[in-house]
């Protein structure tokens, strides 16, 4: 269960990362990530556990959009990148060994939405 | 209205970069630092305390660093062996940080360490993702597990350059497939260094030692990230 050790990593990530960029991380209303299917990932206990770690952090309620990227990887032998069974790098085509991974391992937040409500002390009472 | 913020960032950057700066301290040093990674109960302390013992036999000097959720029962066990130990206990979290790693580096010379092994929390799913910036990641499988494990667990067997059989001694009465076993690490790791070790007969265990040393002090780890 290191989705919660992650989950916490992409709290601190987000809130920063807004902050750096001149945003509040509290208007954050979607987060998108990228997970590789070979990074050992469950995006399901990712978000359970983020819905926790969020709550009570300028992120609660901040929902969560999961893109899984399939295991691409150059098969030597076919000379072009193949996209891999989950588990298995051997080459679709040739069923040869493939190497080395273009693919798969990703664990990045891209894009963070922002409900744009302007400066938040001038929203007239 | 909304407004959307590109952020393009790792999660785990705050551990890789902590990583990166353990490597570079473990370079400088000339420490060769290894990544074991199991199953609970694959064997790892046995044949950790066997290949400890046999580095010390050679002169060298061997460290070992040792995650569990509680106790320091294995900490006790591998002193034995005469080489610097120290447990961090994770109080139940399921994998090593690169944060502890440096934490429990304190007061230790790595320059006068040849060779420093992290024995991992026994799980074969999340410490894979993280980082401790060794220069060779080591997964073990012991032959009383299924043959097909690597096959199971792709995420471990693809990152480790060294896979390490243990409980050869058993292979016998377990019936272990050494065929399968080996199609299986080969079809997630196709060029994955194989050794197969006993702690209880010792078979395997010089062998096991000179594949740490092989790894030069210096070489750099593939990233996790893909590329």
């Amino acid at each position: 269960m290191h989705e919660l050790s992650i989950a916490r990593a992409l709290v601190q990530t987000v809130t920063d990362g807004v902050a750096e960029r001149g945003g509040r991380p509290d208007q954050v209303t979607e987060i998108q990530l990228r997970i590789g299917v070979l990074s050992g990932v469950v995006p399901d206990a990712l978000t359970f556990c983020f819905d926790i770690v969020a709550d009570r952090t300028p992120l609660a309620g901040a929902a969560l959009r999961i893109e899984m990227v399939p295991a691409r990887g150059h098969c030597p032998a076919c000379l072009r990148p193949v996209t891999l069974a989950r588990s298995m790098l051997i080459c679709p085509n040739c069923g040869g060994p493939v190497p080395e991974l273009i693919a798969g391992r990703e664990l990045e937040v891209g894009q963070v939405v922002l409900a744009d409500v302007g400066p938040a002390a001038e929203v007239p009472a | 209205m909304t407004r959307v913020v590109e952020l393009q960032r790792g999660l785990l950057e705050k551990n890789d970069d902590l990583a990166s700066g353990l490597r570079a301290r473990y370079q400088r040093a000339g420490v060769r630092v290894a990544n074991w990674v199991s199953a609970p109960g694959t064997g790892k302390t046995a044949l950790l305390e066997a290949m400890l013992t046999a580095a010390a036999a050679r002169g060298l000097s061997a460290a070992a660093l040792v995650g569990d959720c509680a106790t320091d029962n294995d900490a006790r066990r591998l002193a034995r062996s005469g080489a610097l130990v120290r447990q961090i206990v994770t109080e139940s979290m399921c994998h090593l940080e690169a944060d502890m790693i440096d934490r429990h580096l304190t007061g230790w010379d790595l320059a006068e360490i040849d060779l420093l092994v992290i024995e991992n929390v026994g799980n074969l799913v999340c410490p894979t993702a993280f980082d401790l910036g060794e220069g060779q990641r080591v997964a073990l499988l012991s032959v009383t597990e299924g043959e097909d494990k690597p096959v199971k667990y792709p995420q471990l067997f693809h990152s480790s350059d060294l896979v390490v059989i243990t409980k050869s001694d058993l292979a016998a009465a377990t019936e272990w497939d050494r065929a399968a076993a080996h199609a299986a690490i080969r079809a997630v790791h196709p060029s994955a260094v194989i050794v197969e070790t006993s702690a209880r007969s010792g078979a395997g265990v010089e062998d096991l030692l000179d594949l740490h040393l092989a790894v030069p002090a210096t070489q750099p780890v593939p990233s996790q990230e893909a590329t």
